[in-house]
């Protein structure tokens, strides 16, 4: 455990050192703050509610939106960055000194992952805070949402980390990830709700979308905290997140277990 | 014309090189063709629900972001360089390659760039123009064929102006991704949607400074006989040939100085 803390840290410290790239992220997401707020306010022109989603909600949902992607964006590119990582020491054969270590991979990766996650939080929660007094946004409907919110936000980036490590792996059999890398990542933004929520996609849509584990990423504890879902509706939405995550979790322990066994077999 | 038949020469061998990787140019057919059609996917369920954005209908943001993607199209064909490895170049000291050789550098440099997704952008383009056109019943005679034509290669060079100009800056400060990164965001984001929707700063900016809007806003005016959406002056509907020109000479004269005050890193 100790280990792992370190890694996290250290990972934490790398980012402290790149403070002049932060700098530039921070300048983008006020950019994408101004943006979407410009481009919401054109669709509403002055109507307080449309299909149910009152003008306050679809601002405070727009805004999280881009704090949670400045919270997601673990190495820069949006997502799905460990694939890329992967292939390269793949190439590289890098990926054997990182194999001889000690250290469970998987939580070797999540723990490197946490780190810059950290990093990312310290410097998003005040542009959040920030923007919800200069916008007047609203707070969650209530001390439980608030908790819920939390809980299904961390679910959902245990689930991004998930899916960006399973799609990694394939760099083991064919040490190139660009491809599946960048149809995952086109993928998140489509689906998950980050741009446009799901609220305002045909009901059959949404229902399917809401049972894959995209919507987990922003749909999900987005809607929590704007008040949309919530009560029984909210614990089955949470269900779901959790149900995936152990589900890709144990794939990723049956996937990685072979993609080692490939390796060795490529080594002689 | 030694330069030009050069030219042509370094850019086939280029092509030839980036055919080599076939697998991988059709996966990225496939993922440009899901992210445009995707994205535009999610412009007409909120537009069905919204009616309308700033007073554009599904069928002119459509045109809109097609007609971004032609101009974007040969950008990324002919000088995907400029938009942030000329930069590279020049912090790596690379960039004393291209001054070595009896050949102007900006063309050089053009020439050895080429990105073959370029050409599924413009594709998909001209996929979403013709969405557009049958939305929105356009008629389209001779003479606005010709003068789309024009704008589409006037577009181009407002894009390759803003990008050289912003390169040419790391000749005198070399670090300045910020730069480059904010003038991505509004190339790649904020003029996929009607100017009309910020605020006057930013209509401003994107219009005088990094004139962005240019590109398909103004242009859209006149091919969508928009009169309710005119910005600033009427005739800049018709204004891209010419801006295109300006922004070309300017940046052309910045890139000159920034060669003559460049020093080498010398790694």
């Amino acid at each position: 455990m100790r280990a792992y803390l370190e890694i996290a840290k250290k990972s934490f410290q790398e980012m402290l050192s790149s403070r002049g790239e932060a700098l530039i992220r921070l300048l983008a997401m006020l950019l994408s703050l101004y943006l979407l707020r410009s481009f919401w306010k054109g669709l509403y022109a002055g109507s307080d509610e449309v299909q149910g989603m009152k003008f306050t909600s679809m601002l405070t949902y727009a805004t999280l939106s881009v704090i949670t992607g400045g919270i997601l964006n673990i190495f820069g590119l949006l997502q799905v960055y460990i694939a890329y990582w992967m292939a390269r020491k793949m190439r590289s054969g890098e990926i054997v000194m990182d194999l001889l270590k000690p250290t469970d991979f998987e939580l070797y990766l999540f723990s490197h992952s946490t780190g810059r996650l950290a990093f990312n939080l310290m410097f998003s929660v005040p542009v959040a805070i920030l923007a919800f007094i200069v916008f007047r946004l609203e707070p969650p409907p209530g001390p439980a949402a608030a908790f819920l919110f939390m809980g299904s936000l961390a679910i959902g980036y245990l689930l991004v980390f998930l899916i960006d490590f399973l799609v990694s792996l394939i760099a083991f059999w064919t040490t190139q990830t660009r491809g599946v890398g960048g149809f995952t990542r086109l993928i998140i933004a489509l689906l998950s709700g980050s741009f446009i929520p799901l609220w305002f996609f045909p009901a059959w849509a949404r229902d399917a979308l809401s049972w894959l584990p995209f919507s987990s990423i922003y749909h999900a504890p987005l809607s929590i905290f704007i008040g949309k879902l919530k009560g029984a509706e909210a614990m089955k939405t949470i269900a779901v997140q959790v149900a995936w995550a152990l589900v890709l979790f144990a794939l990723s322990r049956v996937l990685w277990s072979r993609a080692r066994r490939h390796l060795m077999i490529h080594a002689g | 014309m030694f330069n030009l038949r050069l030219f042509f020469k370094l850019f086939a061998l280029n092509l030839k090189a980036q055919l080599e990787y076939r697998v991988d140019f059709i996966v990225s057919v496939f993922q440009i063709m899901l992210l445009q059609l995707g994205s535009l996917g999610l412009i007409w369920i909120v537009l069905d629900r919204f009616h309308d954005l700033g007073g554009w209908t599904f069928g002119e943001v459509a045109f809109l972001v097609g007609l971004r993607l032609l101009s974007h199209g040969i950008l990324i064909l002919f000088f995907p360089d400029i938009r942030g490895g000329v930069n590279e170049y020049i912090v790596s000291g690379e960039f004393d390659r291209f001054l070595l050789k009896p050949v102007n550098p900006l063309l050089l440099l053009v020439a050895n760039s080429v990105l073959l997704n370029g050409f599924t952008d413009f594709s998909s383009g001209m996929a979403i123009v013709a969405i557009a056109s049958t939305t929105l019943h356009l008629h389209w005679t001779v003479m606005k064929i010709f003068f789309l034509a024009v704008v589409v290669l006037g577009a181009l060079l407002i894009e390759v102006s803003v990008y050289l100009a912003a390169s040419s800056v790391s000749f005198w400060i070399l670090k300045l991704e910020a730069l480059t990164d904010i003038t991505f965001q509004f190339h790649e984001q904020f003029i996929l949607y009607p100017l009309n929707i910020y605020g006057k700063p930013i209509q401003a900016l994107l219009t005088f400074v990094i004139p962005f809007a240019f590109v398909n806003y103004y242009p859209a005016i006149y091919f969508l006989d928009k009169s309710s959406a005119v910005l600033f002056h009427p005739a800049f509907a018709y204004a891209t040939p010419a801006v295109g020109i300006l922004a070309f000479a300017g940046a052309y004269l910045i890139w000159k100085r920034g060669l003559r005050a460049y020093g080498s890193t010398g790694s």
